[in-house]
């Protein structure tokens, strides 16, 4: 603008527009009109809602409605071998993951898998694991597992980020299996064990056939039930163990797959990297006096060339210690 | 929604006021802002970040639909005649707006040209708050607006060279 009488007129033009205004009776007129009008405005309805959400988990929220509050409610301090538990895992836990935005999802998912490590904590320190527990356990931590990393493929965290989100996962089912007595030290001892006491029992059942003395051959009974009992109970650590095994694999094969990508762009980085070196040197060897120039940037891009494959090395130890 | 209604009424009455010339069609259409952004945003519980702008979009949008229904509107001049003595001071005020050369130039510019500039320099909106209110672009408010600018200061001076 710079003819100054626009602007002048613009200005005055400004001032006497803002103090048009209505009347103190207008506008009270006018406010009752308004909400003479709109205070009857249906809400919708709670459920309709809830209909949206009724087509992202069918099954659980339907459950969820058939069931109740309460008892979701009840649920969530339930534990693995609880009824309720179940509850807990396949309907809570789901209705609130649809509920959480996309972008959370991977936390929320790890968040439900540090859930399981004290769970399964607090019954260890109540003392004796039922089989029940176990395998409600075992169920719900390989959907959680699954659940986090299908979270992180989908993720657009940073790359570092979704490495140590892939690591906790491991953390976790090997915190898991030391609570449980699994791990691979306590597991070998455990299998000789079982084995020493499977060739056992067979050795007492051969004995317990030819043995005449009732009473005697009752107390090899009572003695070979409970040996019985303790096998079987070894035998389901044992399939416990190796379920825990293939889903660390399965965790493991994301981690070293995403450990991979990784290294690949690193790799790409500093060839790009490189690449720029030497072409800012060529043009400012071609742009200055020659012999100068290139003693100088021989021994500037030497330095670099050393540092970026220095970068590099550290690179892949820390990336193969993370393995 | 009371709050809205005390902070705003003023500015929305003055916007279809100097659009549309009649001061009963304004007052219609006031009416009418107020109850469409209470039955489509915050009756329905919406979140509305930029209340005032959204209130100039509807106003905006009421205006539009008013135009085409009639085509044959009056200029700013006829605002006396269409009952243009607001409240007990405005007089004096309406005489003012009147009787200026700006209001005279912004009648001979097209409407919608005349409309941004009011928005602009008179209301004091940013171009992104306009290409809300008018649902475009910045880009297409910042052209459109160059362009009217440059037609209102042409028509100045060409006053300016007859004087």
């Amino acid at each position: 603008m710079n003819n100054p009488k626009l602007q002048k007129d613009i200005e005055n033009f400004e001032n006497a527009y803002k103090q048009v205004s209505l009347s103190v009776s207008e506008k009270e007129n006018l406010k009752s009109n308004i909400f003479g009008r709109i205070t009857p405005v249906a809400q919708p309805s709670p459920f309709f809602a809830w209909s949206f959400y009724l087509r992202a988990v069918p099954a659980a929220l339907i459950m969820f409605a058939i069931i109740g509050a309460p008892v979701s409610f009840a649920a969530e301090r339930s534990l693995p071998g609880d009824v309720l538990y179940k509850v807990k895992t396949n309907i809570n836990e789901e209705v609130k993951a649809a509920f959480v935005p996309k972008e959370e999802k991977n936390e929320y998912y790890q968040s439900l898998l540090t859930k399981r490590v004290s769970e399964i904590k607090i019954l260890a320190r109540e003392g004796e694991i039922k089989k029940d527990a176990l395998v409600d356990f075992e169920e719900a931590l390989e959907e959680n597992v699954s659940d986090v990393i299908l979270a992180l493929e989908v993720s657009e965290d940073s790359e570092e980020d979704t490495l140590e989100d892939h690591q906790v996962v491991v953390a976790a089912l090997d915190i898991s299996e030391d609570v449980l007595g699994l791990s691979e030290e306590t597991g070998e001892l455990d299998a000789s064990v079982s084995f020493s006491i499977i060739s056992e029992i067979e050795t007492k059942e051969e004995v317990d056939d030819k043995d005449i003395d009732e009473k005697k051959a009752e107390d090899e009974q009572v003695e070979l039930v409970e040996l019985k009992e303790e096998t079987e109970k070894e035998n389901d650590k044992k399939e416990m163990r190796e379920k825990f095994r293939s889903l660390r694999n399965v965790a493991l094969d994301a981690l070293s797959k995403h450990v991979e990508d990784i290294s690949n762009t690193r790799v790409e980085e500093v060839e790009s990297l490189v690449d720029d070196i030497v072409l800012e040197a060529k043009e400012e060897i071609l742009g200055s006096d020659f012999t100068n120039a290139s003693t100088t940037l021989d021994s500037s891009v030497r330095i670099r060339l050393e540092q970026e494959v220095e970068f590099l090395v550290n690179e892949s130890v820390e990336l193969d210690s993370d393995l | 929604m009371e709050m809205l209604y005390d902070a705003y009424v003023d500015d929305i009455f003055r916007y279809l006021m100097f659009r549309i010339r009649d001061k009963e069609k304004a007052l219609d259409l006031t009416q009418e802002v107020f109850v469409r952004m209470w039955q489509s945003y915050l009756g329905k519980g919406k979140d509305v970040e930029f209340p005032k702008a959204l209130l100039y979009r509807i106003a905006h949008n009421l205006l539009v639909n008013s135009y085409e229904r009639d085509v044959h509107h009056s200029s700013l001049d006829t605002l006396s005649e269409a009952g243009f003595d607001i409240a007990d001071n405005s007089q004096d005020i309406s005489k003012t707006i009147i009787a200026s050369d700006l209001n005279q130039m912004l009648g001979l510019i097209e409407k919608k040209d005349s409309d941004l500039i009011l928005l602009r320099h008179i209301e004091g909106f940013s171009v992104k708050e306009i290409a809300d209110i008018h649902g475009v672009s910045e880009n297409v408010i910042s052209v459109r607006l160059h362009r009217a600018l440059a037609q209102l200061e042409d028509l100045y001076n060409k006053k300016e060279k007859n004087e």
